[in-house]
């Protein structure tokens, strides 16, 4: 008899055609028998299982590209019996054994189940079954146990012939049919609305996953259970029956753990309509469940109790519609996680100890990223919970850890239904401790001495050493103190001290350092304008600061600050005069400011940043420390004076005897001095941007003599390392340092390593020392190892606020989470935890965009970006594109434009295709715009106001392009034939256009008969576009036409 | 009365396995008498055969937890 498939089937049967070679259906169950057995009688009993359920002999095939069951009328089956009293194997040989052997593939088309009788002992036997989840569910499998239990009981007294003949399956598909006719539920399901996109949990944003599965058992003990058990008779809770009310809770606090583990609010969670709705139903055998979507939106502020309401109406409704046949390809496409709550189980046989173990096959529907199994056994009021979870979402780490996020969910539920779902923190004490003890360990440098008398003392140790190079120019240690001295003596003289303040504009030169020193000598805070800054800027900044004097040269202290108080370095030669040559007494305390630094916030408006010279001297103890090494702490001093990147350059080589190398600003055009560094091969340690970097990453610098790098100031993305590795030395060391200007220069370190190649960017790292570091999610929660929050700094770094704004300080200096009378810095930067204990930069909180809802951010495009061969600089941005004429709706589209540079254009349809398979389809960029090199702001970051004001070239990409190569005409002719569209261009996607899964069926078979291939189903979803199909489909024809000849000519 | 009445005989003949016979105070779901798939059913078969449009957040346990009970949110909807 050929029969239709049930939906359920349907779609279990396209799952395995997606996936051939994985077991993801097999449900094996392993029965441990001990007792009296009779061998005979069992095989006897199974035979009659067998001859008495359509559903054992079923198989299945395709008619006219359509998949059918055949349920056999004569099917012979001989249960196997296997003897291994001889050699018993251990338990965990059982076990490996029972893995192993449920990972078999069974063939639909000739059985679709594989059982066997093993005897171990005298008085113990093994029953192993394994059934294609095509006909058989968890009800079923219970239904077949008591049915061959009974047989065998009856075989046993020589009754077997008296077996009544139970339901049959086929009765149900003929059911399923005439309800499946019913538009009414259907409907229900097609109307309903769906998330856009499956939660990305815990940073998870492949496009997808493969199927190997994992599953892990929950520890779940019996207080628990209790607990829950005694929460369902609570009136807020209660809902049709006991089993009702946990099946609530459990798929609540599920919603609530997707929801933190993804920061998704919308969300969709699959489970199981029994379907058994007729007496006669729940004695058949046969796979009746059906999965249908329960779905919920999370608001602000929700609470537990609020989310669990929500709930239940909704399981109402699933309840109502869960009918048979009303579940479709795209209401399973709705949710990658499923609840399956099951208290079925099976009942013990006279004269037998039974024990039953589900085997898992090592995989699942690849779709189902998280699958929960929660047991509840009724009679022994225990319970166990599983989540079975894909490999490739969860790595070895995160499933340790997800299932202890989960409890501690559940826990918050069990503790309090009214508090609010943001509440709990998810992680675990263990995870605690990674981050608080591993990550931020509490190292207290014990120095003291703070920065300008480390200086002195290091002037006294090397009076005589070369402290400053410029051009032809040197300065001894004792001479830069000697001039340091005069010129503290002259601000101290003229009425200056702590807690006042002098700008400095100077070119990078001497007189820089000297000003510098010299300010910090007399207790002074300096206020550094960088010299290319407009001249708005330069009154703006001094405007802000209130300073008090201005340090400069000749030139501009008559013209830009002619109206103000100057000292005039190069020409009041009075200071150079003054007898005073000692060390001032040290006036400033830790706490006292050393330099005051403007940065433009988004707003454009400046912010002044307090550092303090307890807080400066904390990150040269570190720099020293890192990076210096005995005659070889050469800087080079080339970067801006207001960008705080430079600090490191300007101070760490006067602790250490180390030396200075000034490559001084042109009057017109681009700074491009670190390009005077590169040629001038003076200096040991360099620090600089990646922008920096992009300049020298084509270049041959293997005489180089720059033995350390210090990046900074941006994303450093590991294709840039990975070619600045290959340009110079193999000695080379690079250091990735990441620290907001707040946190003075440097909070976060990494040193490179080639190994770190496989991230799309050079993680920061740890802590540098002194400083702390935390990931923190929207609630002030350490987010888990993986999952995306802002990162939080603390520590002796600290600024001491910004100037003059006590609101913005309060706002970005808050109280720390984790140690009392503490302050920590909210960076505004994305970072995750890796599971390798560094912190990993993600972008800014301001790039963080939403399309369509779905939170992404701009840093992973980019990374995945600058992977590509030929894509150098990168920057993706979201812009605003103007309706077209042709479109009706007139509404303005955004859409994500990325903005490269290298040597040359790429090949854009190959770096789309390259990119189809890094990223989900919502992150690939619409456009890819070529720039010879990307525009930098002054301090050597990328640019991107201009790259929003830049004028797009205007070619607004085509929506339809006609096919071109004749491959393309054929597939796209049978697209338009069998989705019954007008016009399919060739980069338009197959869902996009109306695919669906049973189109994709019929759209391969007729591919396969016209070309006479053999392509496997689901290449139409990773070749998604006739273009991208094509290319495949030419090269296999190449192939085996190649193949052929090869054939031919050995012939 | 007639609701009652209504009630018992579509609950006896299309919701119970066996036709048991059921009282009008009978708890029909903590009992397990009824499971929540068929107290959906129950839930649709008020609604239209008393004509009486029944919201999501009525379909409480209160309401439906015996055919006594269900008369009374009936009568309370058709008041």
């Amino acid at each position: 008899m050929e029969k239709q498939l049930t939906q359920s089937q349907l779609l279990l049967w396209m799952g395995q055609q997606l996936n051939p070679k994985a077991p993801l259906y097999n449900m094996a169950f392993l029965f441990d028998l001990r007792g009296k057995f009779e061998q005979k009688a069992f095989q006897m009993a199974f035979a009659k299982l067998v001859e008495q359920n359509d559903t054992m002999r079923t198989v299945f095939h395709l008619t006219d590209g359509k998949p059918q069951q055949l349920l056999l009328e004569v099917f012979h089956y001989s249960l196997p019996v296997l003897d291994w009293r001889k050699e018993p194997p251990g338990e965990i040989e059982l076990q490996k054994w029972a893995a192993q052997r449920s990972q078999e593939l069974l063939d639909l088309e000739q059985c679709c189940f594989d059982s066997v009788l093993i005897q171990l002992e005298e008085h113990r036997h093994l029953w192993y079954l394994n059934q294609h989840h095509l006909i058989t569910d968890a009800w079923s499998v219970t239904v077949l146990y008591q049915a061959v239990m009974e047989y065998y009981q009856l075989a046993l007294q020589g009754t077997l012939a008296q077996a009544v003949v139970p339901p049959q399956f086929a009765n149900y598909v003929d059911f399923e049919t005439l309800q499946r006719a019913n538009a009414k539920t259907a409907e229900h399901w097609s109307n309903k609305e769906y998330p856009s996109s499956l939660p990305r949990l815990y940073g998870f944003r492949r496009p997808e996953a493969g199927s190997q599965a994992y599953r892990i058992a929950i520890p779940f003990t019996l207080e628990r259970a209790e607990q829950l058990r005694a929460l369902t008779t609570r009136k807020e809770l209660r809902s049709w029956t006991p089993h009702a009310t946990l099946f609530n809770i459990f798929l609540t606090t599920l919603f609530a753990y997707l929801f933190r583990a993804s920061g998704q609010r919308s969300l969709c969670i699959g489970s199981p309509a029994h379907n058994r709705t007729k007496p006669a139903f729940k004695e058949t055998l046969g796979v009746f469940i059906e999965l249908f979507p329960l779905v919920v939106e999370i608001q602000d502020r929700e609470t537990f109790l609020s989310l669990y309401k929500k709930v239940q109406t909704e399981v109402n409704s699933f309840l109502m519609n869960g009918r048979p046949g009303a579940s479709s390809a795209e209401t399973s496409r709705a949710f990658g996680t499923v609840l399956n709550y099951i208290h079925t189980s099976f009942p013990p046989i006279e004269g037998l100890e039974v024990k039953s173990h589900w085997i898992h096959p090592g995989h699942c529907d690849p779709r189902h990223h998280l699958r929960m199994l929660v047991y509840d056994f009724d009679q022994t009021g225990e319970m166990q919970l599983y989540f079975e979870l894909n490999a490739d979402v969860f790595d070895e780490t995160l499933r340790q850890q997800a299932p202890v996020h989960y409890l501690s969910i559940l826990d918050a539920f069990l503790q309090n239904q009214e508090q609010l779902l943001t509440t709990p923190s998810l992680i675990g004490a263990a995870e605690q401790d990674l981050w608080l003890k591993k990550l931020n360990t509490a190292v207290v440098a014990a120095s003291g001495q703070l920065l300008v008398q480390q200086f002195e003392e290091q002037v006294a140790q090397t009076p005589q050493q070369i402290a400053i190079r410029c051009a032809d120019q040197e300065l001894s240690y004792q001479e830069l103190n000697l001039k340091a001295n005069q010129l503290a003596a002259h601000l101290q003289q003229v009425g200056l001290g702590v807690r006042q303040r002098v700008a400095i504009y100077l070119k990078r030169s001497p007189e820089l350092l000297i000003a510098i020193w010299g300010a910090l000598k007399a207790g002074v805070a300096y206020v550094p304008i960088s010299f290319d800054s407009p001249v708005d800027r330069r009154y703006e900044l001094l405007q802000l600061a209130d300073c008090q004097l201005v340090l400069t040269t000749l030139d501009h202290s008559q013209g830009t600050f002619a109206n103000y108080s100057t000292t005039v370095l190069d020409s009041d030669q009075e200071i150079w005069n003054s007898a005073k040559v000692e060390n001032p007494p040290a006036v400033a305390n830790r706490e006292d400011l050393a330099y005051l630094m403007f940065t433009s916030g988004s707003t454009g408006q400046p912010k002044g940043v307090m550092i303090s010279h307890a807080a400066l001297t904390n990150y040269i103890d570190y720099a020293r420390e890192k990076y210096t090494a005995p005659n070889q702490s050469t800087f080079a001093l080339f970067t801006r004076i207001g960008f705080d990147l430079t600090v490191t350059s300007i101070f760490t080589p006067f602790t250490c005897g180390g030396q200075i190398v000034i490559y001084p600003e042109q009057d017109t055009g681009p700074d491009l001095a670190v390009l005077d560094v590169m040629r001038d091969n003076a200096v040991d340690i360099i620090k600089l941007t990646p922008s920096h970097l992009e300049l020298l990453r084509a270049d041959d610098w293997s005489s180089s003599r720059i033995r350390l790098m210090i990046v900074g100031g941006e994303d450093f993305k590991s294709s840039l390392a990975q070619a600045i590795t290959a340009a110079f030395p193999a000695e080379l060391q690079i250091y990735n340092e990441y620290g907001p200007t707040e946190a003075t220069v440097g909070c976060v370190v990494h040193h490179y390593e080639s190994r770190d190649l496989d991230t799309g960017s050079v993680p920061i790292g740890r802590p540098t020392t002194g400083m702390e570091a935390y990931v923190l999610d929207e609630h002030r929660h350490l987010a888990p190892v993986g999952i995306v929050g802002e990162l939080f700094v603390a520590g002796k770094g600290l600024a001491e606020g910004y100037w003059k704004d006590e609101t913005r300080t309060q706002e970005c200096f808050v109280t720390h989470a984790f140690q009392a009378g503490q302050k920590m810095y909210r960076t505004g930067d994305l970072a995750r935890l890796n599971t390798a204990g560094e912190l990993e930069f993600v972008g800014r909180t301001d790039q963080q965009i939403k399309i369509g809802g779905i939170r992404i951010e701009l840093g992973e495009i980019e990374a995945q970006l600058a992977h590509y061969a030929g894509v150098e600089g990168v920057a993706v941005e979201l812009l605003e594109q103007l309706p077209s004429v042709a479109d009706e709706s007139k509404s303005i589209k955004r859409i994500l434009v990325a903005f490269y540079s290298g040597d040359q254009a790429v090949d854009v349809m190959a770096l789309r295709a390259y990119l189809s398979k890094v990223l989900p389809v919502y992150m690939i960029p619409s456009q890819f715009q070529y720039l010879p090199a990307l525009p930098l702001t002054p301090n050597g970051k990328i640019n991107r106001q201009a790259l929003r004001a830049m004028e797009r070239e205007n070619q607004s990409l085509q929506s339809y392009v006609a096919p071109g190569t004749q491959v393309e005409e054929l597939l796209a002719d049978m697209w338009q034939e069998i989705l019954q569209v007008d016009q399919v261009g060739i980069y338009d996607e197959f869902l996009a256009v109306g695919g669906t899964s049973l189109s994709a069926i019929r759209l391969m078979a007729r591919i396969n008969e016209i070309l006479e291939l053999d392509l496997p189903l689901s290449m139409i979803f990773q070749e998604p576009t006739v273009a991208q199909f094509a290319t495949r489909v030419e090269e296999i024809l190449a192939k085996l036409l190649s193949d052929l000849e090869d054939q031919n000519s050995a012939e | 009365m007639k609701t009652k009445d209504t009630l018992i005989q579509f609950i006896q003949s299309d919701l119970i396995d066996d036709d048991q016979p059921i009282s009008s105070d009978e708890d029909l779901l903590t009992t397990g008498l009824i499971d929540s798939v068929r107290v959906m059913r129950l839930v649709s078969f008020v609604g239209e055969a008393f004509s009486i449009e029944i919201p999501p957040e009525d379909m409480t346990i209160d309401h439906f937890i015996s055919v006594d009970a269900i008369c009374a949110y009936v009568a309370s909807k058709q008041s």
